[in-house]
C-alpha cells in the first residue's frame, strides 16, 4: 500500500471525520435545543394550568364565601340591612326618646365617644366602613324588665352591631305613695338607675365616612332627657 | 480489513512463493525465482483482484541468525529496554533484527532437561533471543515493490521463528511416532525441505525454536547420507552446549521429506539416531487439508505458510519503509474507526432527537389535555358562580359587595352573643332564699374592640338585703349559710365570692335584715 494513498486515505477521512463531528455536535445541539424548547413549552403550560387552577380555587372559594355570606346577610334584619347611615345624633336622639319613652325609662343620658373608622381587617370592606365608638347609656327606670326591654331594643334600633360590656342595675329606694301617685301621674322618675356601656360598630356608606373619622378621644355629652 | 483471506510471500535464497490463503485452502500460489517484469506481471494479476487483502512476508533466507542472551533477574519492562538498547548497539544497523523475551526460570524449572544457563548458580531468570538476517537487496526489491502494490503489507517474519506454530499442530502425530521410550528433554529436530531455500534444520523445544540452520543436499549423491548424519551431529554439538545431559538417541529427529530421500534414510543403521519419518503429505493431512500441495509434493513451504496465514504471529520485524507505512496505516484505521464511531454517535444522536421530539410532544399533548381540562373547569365554575350571582342580583337588591360585607359583619358578630339578660333570669334562684336584690351589675372582661370576639369572660356582681323575719340571729346565720350555699351551687365551677358576716355583730340584737353581697367570675366556654 502505498504511503501515498494512504495518506489521501487519511485526509478524506479526516474530513468524513470532521463532518461527521459537525453534524454529531449540531445533533446533540439540536437535542439540547428541543430538549429545552420542550422543557420550555411545558413549563409554560404548567404555569397556565396552574394559574387557571388557582383561578378556579380563587372562585371556588369566593363562591363558597359568597354563599357562606349569603347565608349570613339573609340573618340580618332588614334594618340593618338598609340603615347605613352611621352615627347621627338626632336620630339617635329620637331613638332614645321613643324607645325611652315606650318603657317609662327617665334621666336618659348618652355620651358617645369620638368615633373611629376602622380600616383594618376585619373591617376592610368594599361598600360601607365601620365607625366604632364607646357609648355610655344612663337612665332611670321604674322595674328592672324594663331596664332589659329598653336597653334591648334600644341596642338592636342602632345600625351596624353592638357588644355590651358594662350592664349596672341598681335600686336606689323603695317607692313611697308620693311616688307611686307621680309615677301614675307620669312625672316620677323610677327607682332603678342603670348605667350601660356598649361598643358601637356603626355602619357608614363610604363617601360620607371620610370626613368624620376624628382622632380626638374627648367625650361628647349628646342628649339630655328633658325629664332629668 | 476484516477479510480472512491472506497473503503470504514467502521469500527465500532459491525464489519466492506467492500464496493467497483461505483458512485452511490456498486460493491460488506463484512462485518466482527472482522478481523480474514477466514475473511482477503474474504477481499483480493475482493482486490486483485481490486489492484488500493484507500481506504477510515470511523470510526463508540462509543467513538467518539466532542468539540467545540471559539477563539477570530484573523487571520484565526493564529487560525489554536493555534487550532493545542491546539489539541496537551491535554495530549492525542495516539487518533486519528483533528480539523475544523467553519464557521465566519458573516455567523452565518444570522441564526435566536444565538449560545450560539456567542453572541456579547463574541465578539467571530471563532469556532472551536475538533474531537477525541481513537486509539482502532481493529482499528489499521485494519489499519495496510489496508496500507499491495497494494491498497492506503487515510485516516482515522469519520462517524458523514462525514455524513454532507449526511444530506444535504437529507435535502429537510426531511423539506418537517417536521410538524414545522416557524421554527426557523437550527437544525436536527438524528437517525439512523448503523450495525457496531448500534443506533446515530446526530445532525446537516446548517455547520455542532454539537453533536452525540451512544444510543444503544433492540427494543423488551417495555419500549423502553420512553428510546427513554429519550435519545432524554437528548441530547436536550445539545442543550439548546449550543443555547439560542432552544425549543424542533421546533427540526425536523428524524428517519432513519427499518419499524418495525418506526411503534413502530408511537404509541408515545409526542406532543413536532416532527418525520420524514423513512427508509434506502427511504433515498437510495433519494441519487440515492435504489438497494444499499436491500429491507427490517434497516442499513444506505452503503448509508452514498456511500454519503461518492461520495462526497467532509470533515476532514482527520491520523495516523503515514498513515502519512508517504502518504508522500511517494505524492513523488511517484510528480515523476510520473514528468515523465509525461518529457515524454510529450520529446515528443515535438522531435516534435521540425522534425519541425526545415525540417523547417532549406526548408530554406536551399530557400537559395541553391538563390545561384544556382546567380551562374548562374554570368556565364551569365561573358560569356557575355567573349563575349564582345572578340569582343574587335576581332576588336580592344589594349589590354583592355589600352582601358580602354584611354578610363578614354578621360572621363576627353572629357568634358575639349578648349574656346579660341570661345571667340576670339565672338569679331566679334567690327568690327562693327571701333576698331583696337592689343591685346587678355585668362588666365584660377585656376584649379587643379592633378584632371582637365573644367576650372571654364576666365579672357578675349582685348585693341586696337578706330577710331575717324572726329577727333572731341565729335564723340569720342559717339562712345566710344556705344562700351562700345556693349561690355556690348555682355558679358551680366560677370563682365565687361572697361578703362573709362580721365578727362584731351584737348576738343581743335582732337583725330582721342583713346586706349580703356576691361577686362571680364568669368565663365564658
Amino acid at each position: 500500500m502505498k504511503i501515498s494513498a494512504l495518506k489521501r486515505t487519511i485526509v478524506i477521512n479526516s474530513i468524513i471525520l470532521v463532518v461527521s463531528i459537525v453534524i454529531f455536535i449540531c445533533c446533540i445541539f439540536f437535542s439540547i435545543y428541543q430538549i429545552k424548547s420542550s422543557r420550555e413549552q411545558t413549563n409554560k403550560i404548567n404555569s397556565e394550568t396552574d394559574l387557571i387552577k388557582s383561578k378556579t380555587q380563587s372562585i371556588i372559594g369566593k363562591s363558597s364565601k359568597a354563599k357562606k355570606y349569603k347565608d349570613l346577610y339573609t340573618q340580618i334584619s332588614k334594618e340593618k340591612r338598609t340603615n347605613f347611615s352611621g352615627i347621627k345624633m338626632d336620630e339617635i336622639n329620637i331613638k332614645l326618646k321613643t324607645i325611652g319613652d315606650k318603657y317609662n325609662i327617665t334621666s336618659r343620658e348618652i355620651k358617645i365617644a369620638v368615633p373611629e373608622n376602622l380600616k383594618d381587617e376585619p373591617f376592610k370592606l368594599k361598600s360601607f366602613s365601620v365607625l366604632l365608638t364607646t357609648v355610655t347609656l344612663n337612665f332611670r327606670a321604674y322595674t328592672d324588665d324594663r331596664v332589659f326591654l329598653f336597653v334591648r331594643e334600644f341596642l338592636k334600633s342602632l345600625n351596624g352591631f353592638t357588644i355590651l360590656t358594662i350592664f349596672d342595675i341598681r335600686k336606689d329606694k323603695e317607692y313611697s305613695e308620693d311616688n307611686l301617685v307621680s309615677i301614675s301621674a307620669g312625672s316620677g322618675n323610677g327607682n332603678i338607675i342603670a348605667k350601660v356601656e356598649f361598643y358601637w360598630y356603626a355602619f357608614k356608606e363610604e363617601d360620607k365616612t371620610k370626613n368624620n373619622a376624628s382622632r380626638k378621644s374627648s367625650i361628647i355629652k349628646m342628649e339630655s332627657s328633658p325629664n332629668q | 480489513m476484516f477479510s480472512s483471506k491472506t497473503f503470504v510471500i514467502t521469500i527465500g535464497n532459491n525464489g519466492t512463493i506467492i500464496a493467497l490463503h483461505h483458512k485452511k485452502n490456498i486460493i491460488s500460489k506463484i512462485f518466482v525465482e527472482e522478481l523480474s517484469d514477466d514475473a511482477k506481471f503474474e504477481i499483480e494479476k493475482i493482486f490486483k483482484q485481490n486489492k484488500n487483502i493484507t500481506i504477510y512476508i515470511l523470510l526463508d533466507t540462509v543467513d538467518q541468525s539466532y542468539k540467545k542472551k540471559i539477563y539477570p533477574s530484573i523487571r520484565k519492562s526493564d529487560i525489554y529496554r536493555i534487550a532493545k538498547r542491546d539489539l541496537f548497539s551491535d554495530g549492525d544497523t542495516q539487518s533486519i533484527k528483533n528480539f523475544l523475551i523467553l519464557s521465566s526460570r519458573k516455567t523452565y524449572d518444570k522441564s526435566p532437561l536444565h538449560s545450560v544457563k539456567w542453572n541456579s548458580e547463574t541465578g539467571a531468570k530471563l532469556e532472551c533471543l536475538f533474531i537477525s538476517t541481513s537486509n539482502a537487496d532481493f529482499i528489499n526489491n521485494w519489499v519495496d515493490y510489496l508496500i507499491d502494490l495497494p494491498n497492506r503489507v503487515v510485516g516482515i517474519y522469519m520462517l524458523p521463528a514462525e514455524a513454532f506454530t507449526f511444530f506444535k499442530v504437529i507435535k502429537n502425530t510426531i511423539d506418537n511416532r517417536s521410538k524414545i521410550k522416557n524421554k527426557k528433554n523437550d527437544l525436536y529436530l527438524l528437517i525439512i525441505q523448503n523450495k525457496v531455500s531448500g534443506t533446515r534444520q530446526m530445532v525446537f523445544n516446548d517455547q520455542g525454536i532454539i537453533f536452525t540452520r540451512v544444510v543444503n543436499y544433492n540427494f543423488t549423491n551417495a555419500d549423502f547420507i553420512v553428510k546427513y548424519e554429519q550435519d545432524i551431529y554437528s548441530t547436536f554439538e550445539y545442543l550439548k552446549r546449550l543443555y547439560r545431559d542432552v544425549a543424542l538417541n533421546e533427540l526425536d529427529i523428524v524428517n519432513i521429506l519427499p518419499d524418495s530421500v525418506i526411503d534413502l534414510l530408511k537404509n541408515s543403521a545409526n542406532p543413536e539416531l532416532n527418525y520420524i519419518n514423513l512427508n509434506p503429505n502427511i504433515i498437510a493431512k495433519e494441519v487440515g487439508n492435504q489438497k494444499i500441495i499436491s500429491g507427490n509434493a517434497g516442499n513444506s513451504d505452503l503448509v508452514i505458510s498456511n500454519v503461518f496465514a492461520n495462526s497467532k504471529k509470533f515476532l514482527k520485524f520491520t523495516n523503515d519503509k514498513i515502519k512508517k507505512l504502518e504508522d500511517f496505516f494505524v492513523i488511517s484505521t484510528s480515523i476510520y474507526y473514528a468515523n465509525a464511531v461518529s457515524v454510529l454517535l450520529i446515528f443515535l444522536a438522531i435516534i435521540s432527537n425522534i425519541y425526545f421530539h415525540n417523547d417532549g410532544e406526548k408530554i406536551i399533548e399530557k400537559f395541553e389535555t391538563d390545561r384544556l381540562a382546567a380551562s374548562n373547569e374554570l368556565s364551569r365554575i365561573k358560569k356557575s358562580f355567573l349563575m349564582e350571582t345572578k340569582e343574587n342580583i335576581d332576588t336580592i337588591t344589594d349589590s354583592p359587595e355589600r352582601i358580602d360585607d354584611l354578610g363578614k359583619m354578621q360572621e363576627i358578630f353572629g357568634n358575639i352573643r349578648d349574656k346579660n339578660f341570661e345571667f340576670y333570669s339565672q338569679l331566679k334562684f334567690i327568690k327562693n332564699y327571701s333576698v331583696k336584690l337592689d343591685k346587678f351589675s355585668i362588666i365584660g372582661g377585656s376584649i379587643n374592640s379592633k378584632i371582637p370576639t365573644q367576650i372571654p369572660n364576666y365579672q357578675i356582681l349582685f348585693a341586696g338585703e337578706l330577710i331575717n323575719e324572726s329577727g333572731d340571729i341565729d335564723d340569720l346565720f342559717a339562712s345566710f349559710d344556705d344562700l351562700n350555699s345556693a349561690v355556690r351551687n348555682e355558679y358551680e365551677g366560677n370563682d365565687v365570692k361572697i361578703r362573709e358576716m362580721s365578727r362584731d355583730m351584737d348576738f343581743t340584737k335582732k337583725y330582721p335584715s342583713y346586706p349580703v353581697t356576691f361577686n362571680v367570675n364568669r368565663n365564658i366556654p
